[in-house]
């Protein structure tokens, strides 16, 4: 009887001792997950900017003329053609 | 052997049993202390061992928060917060040497001046400092070169960095932020406690060699985003009509301001110079300055239209009503104004377009001083307009108790009268926007980090004329395209009305107007009956020509064709393209001398933008004195004038002249730019020059 609660009890400690090293290594994993989407939000603000940086107007005018492209003229602007969609 | 030591053990049983009692008690007493210091602990010790169990194990970091984005009508970013990487030194431990390396290594990789680095690195650890800045908001990729060298004590911090990806694109109105990240310019500044949000805390549980495996953050509250009135585009073409502009003229500065009347937002807001808020501290301060809000000008003949708004609104006058001009000339007080041409009579409608500084003044005269002051207050002069933006000044506007009895005569041709460009654009989006005034205003709606929107823009409405004054007043605003002195304000496509002006200076020396430094203005709207943009024009002291038709009004008429089309308005007018009106002009001689013609009537009808005062002893063109001041004028110049032409201009000015001597005047009291009230005497000696 003895014997058997030692056993239990053994087992317990050796249960409890394995769950909390689970638990500390879950926790490293946590932290690497969690410094990895804090640098991948980082990197995505980053590239956002880049973008934003990127269609600047005076990135796009100067691109838009290279292609041929001008502003609109009054002469270009009128109403769109009625669609009937019946 | 059993019988044996049982034996032995009764011969012997008084020992055994006090030896164990001994170490039973012994053990029992040791047991005792340490529970009772266990106790202690616990219950007297408990606070303070647990913090220190805390420090030891966990790290508290506070959390930047994230600051709000400024977005542009169309949602399109135009500030933004990017995290970086700051690093830090902490000298614990670390001997000289140490430091030495460490600092040769990061100058050289960050490119900062060792020797300087190096005494600042000896300096915090001779002091003790446990913490010292060493570069502050690196690119991730700088920095992380200097954190793979893993140098001891030297520390990485993330830190959010503001960023601006127009670069200078609507500096004035964004602003900019400091190195702690708190808002000092712009909307950056004005809506600060929006945008900054509130730090939070993240808490790390680190093992024996310091490495974290656990963490619970107390979240940082992200700021909140800010939708402005502005399209990017519209502020983009703005900026580049009036940068070369300013070229062109060479004027000192410029503002241009696009504003839709209708509902009193702001869709673009340009000064030149200008900065880029990405790298402030290269920005020379007066580039800083929001001259659209900070600027005091005398507007000239734009605030014409305020007294011909009143008189038209008081059935004073209609616009077909005629007026005498009086050949050109007109006595306030004492104070002779002229016009730049002798206009007899004209109609009220062609005395705006020709902008008549005599009939402007008679419509004040009969307007009356209360009413004239009520009608410049319900423009929206002499008060902040309420824009967003730090620094608006209210103008000068004197109250009319303090009006001298020539001030009607100066303040009805926009003289004696200080305004700012977003007070003028805002008195004209009224008059487009039948008479009902909305003040201007640069936000649009604020949002929470959940995308709720938490204010919306509710701008002031009031009604400042009838809409049939209002309506008369537009169509004389497009006579002056058409017909007057701002023809150079013509649309391809789109009809047009504004009012050019043109004011002198003040000379900060003399303290009277300026002969060269001028301020040439253009304000307007478009297309005339369903106006979609207000556009104010203002240059400052450009050199060459500088009257607001040749200078302010073609960047108006730029801007304009720019923008109309963009925002999808349709023409009113027939749209000429460009290439055609060369060719026509330069095949068509008869047509070419047309042109010509009309440019030189176009020339002398500029002039009226400007109103000459008074006259040098009947020479024309001459300024010898205008700013009416306290009171009411400055004493001009007499020096080397004769004795007939001083008589003239002290009788002009309503001045007593006792005269000494004869010949030419060689002193005179006061002396120049003094202020003098209409019958003072004044002193002046005459003699002959050796």
């Amino acid at each position: 009887m003895l014997l058997f609660c030692g056993l239990v009890l053994a087992g317990g400690f050796v249960f409890a001792a394995k769950q909390h090293f689970a638990a500390v290594q879950f926790g490293y994993e946590n932290e690497t997950l969690r410094t990895e989407r804090k640098r991948l939000i980082e990197e995505n603000q980053r590239l956002a900017l880049e973008k934003e940086r990127a269609i600047a107007p005076d990135k796009l005018e100067p691109a838009a003329r290279k292609l041929g492209l001008q502003p609109a003229r009054p002469g270009q602007i009128g109403n769109k053609p009625r669609i009937d969609t019946d | 052997m059993l019988a044996r030591l049982v034996a032995r053990s009764k011969s012997r049983p008084d020992v055994s049993l006090s030896r164990a009692l001994s170490v039973a008690a012994f053990i029992g007493f040791w047991m005792l202390v340490v529970c009772a210091r266990l106790i202690y602990l616990q219950f007297s010790q408990h606070e303070g061992l647990a913090n220190r169990a805390r420090q030891q194990q966990q790290n508290a970091i506070e959390t930047s928060p994230q600051r709000g984005e400024l977005l542009d009508r169309q949602e399109r970013q135009l500030a933004r917060s990017v995290q970086t990487v700051s690093l830090f030194l902490d000298p614990d431990g670390l001997d000289t040497s140490a430091l030495d390396c460490n600092a040769q290594q990061i100058a050289q990789s960050l490119g900062l001046k060792q020797a300087e680095l190096t005494k600042q690195f000896r300096e915090a650890h001779a002091e003790k400092r446990r913490f010292l800045w060493i570069a502050r908001r690196l690119d991730a990729d700088l920095a992380n070169k200097v954190v793979a060298m893993n140098l001891p004590g030297i520390h990485a911090q993330l830190e959010p960095k503001r960023y601006y990806p127009n670069g200078s694109l609507a500096s004035h109105i964004l602003g900019y932020v400091g190195l702690d990240g708190q808002g000092l310019g712009g909307v950056e500044q004005f809506y600060n406690s929006k945008i900054a949000g509130e730090p939070g805390q993240l808490f790390l549980e680190k093992d024996a060699s310091g490495k974290p495996y656990e963490s619970y953050e107390i979240a940082s509250k992200p700021g909140q985003t800010v939708v402005l009135t502005i399209d990017q585009s519209i502020q983009y073409q703005a900026e580049q009509a009036l940068q070369a502009a300013v070229q062109r003229t060479r004027a000192k500065s410029g503002t241009v301001i696009v504003l839709d009347p209708r509902s009193g937002e702001i869709l673009a807001l340009a000064n030149a110079p200008t900065f880029d808020p990405n790298k402030v501290a290269d920005a020379k301060p007066e580039t800083r300055s929001n001259w659209a809000l900070q600027n005091i000008y005398e507007p000239g003949s734009t605030f014409k239209v305020v007294a011909f708004s009143a008189a038209l609104e008081k059935n004073l006058v209609k616009p077909d009503d005629r007026i005498d001009c009086q050949m050109g000339a007109i006595t306030v007080a004492g104070r002779v104004v002229h016009d730049h041409s002798r206009f007899g009579t004209l109609t009220i409608s062609e005395a705006l377009a020709k902008s008549s500084n005599v009939a402007a003044i008679k419509l004040g005269v009969r307007v009356g001083d209360p009413t004239m002051y009520e009608y410049i207050r319900r423009f929206g002069f002499g008060s902040r307009t309420g824009i967003e933006l730090p620094g608006e000044t209210a103008g000068l506007l004197r109250k009319v108790e303090r009006w001298q009895p020539s001030s009607i005569g100066s303040i009805a041709i926009g003289q004696e009268i200080g305004v700012t460009p977003v007070q003028m654009v805002a008195a004209f989006g009224a008059l487009a926007n039948d008479g009902v005034r909305i003040a201007p205003h640069l936000i649009r709606e604020v949002r929470n980090a959940g995308g709720t929107v938490v204010y919306r823009a509710q701008p002031e409405q009031r009604r400042v004329i009838s809409s049939e004054t209002a309506i008369a007043i537009r169509g004389m605003l497009e006579g002056v395209t058409l017909r007057g002195t701002a023809k150079a304000a013509q649309l391809d496509g789109y009809s047009a009305a504004g009012k050019t002006g043109t004011a002198q200076k003040i000379d900060p020396k003399t303290r009277a107007y300026s002969a060269t430094k001028h301020v040439a203005s253009f304000v307007g709207f478009a297309p005339v009956n369903n106006p979609q943009v207000a556009i104010i024009v203002v240059m400052d002291e450009p050199a060459g020509a500088y009257h607001g038709g040749d200078v302010a009004a073609p960047v108006f008429r730029e801007v304009a064709e720019l923008i109309l089309p963009g925002l999808g308005v349709i023409p009113d007018i027939e749209v000429k393209s460009m290439p055609e009106l060369v060719a026509k002009v330069s095949e068509d001689p008869e047509r070419a001398a047309k042109i010509r013609e009309e440019q030189a009537q176009s020339e002398e009808q500029r002039k009226a933008t400007m109103p000459t005062v008074d006259s040098n002893g009947g020479r024309s063109g001459e300024v010898v004195y205008a700013v009416a001041t306290r009171k009411a004028m400055l004493m001009p110049d007499l020096r080397g004038r004769s004795v007939r032409d001083v008589a003239r201009t002290c009788a002009q000015l309503g001045l007593q002249v006792e005269a000494r001597g004869e010949g030419r005047v060689l002193k005179q009291s006061p002396s120049a730019g003094t202020e003098v009230s209409t019958g003072q005497l004044i002193y002046v000696d005459f003699g002959r020059y050796q």
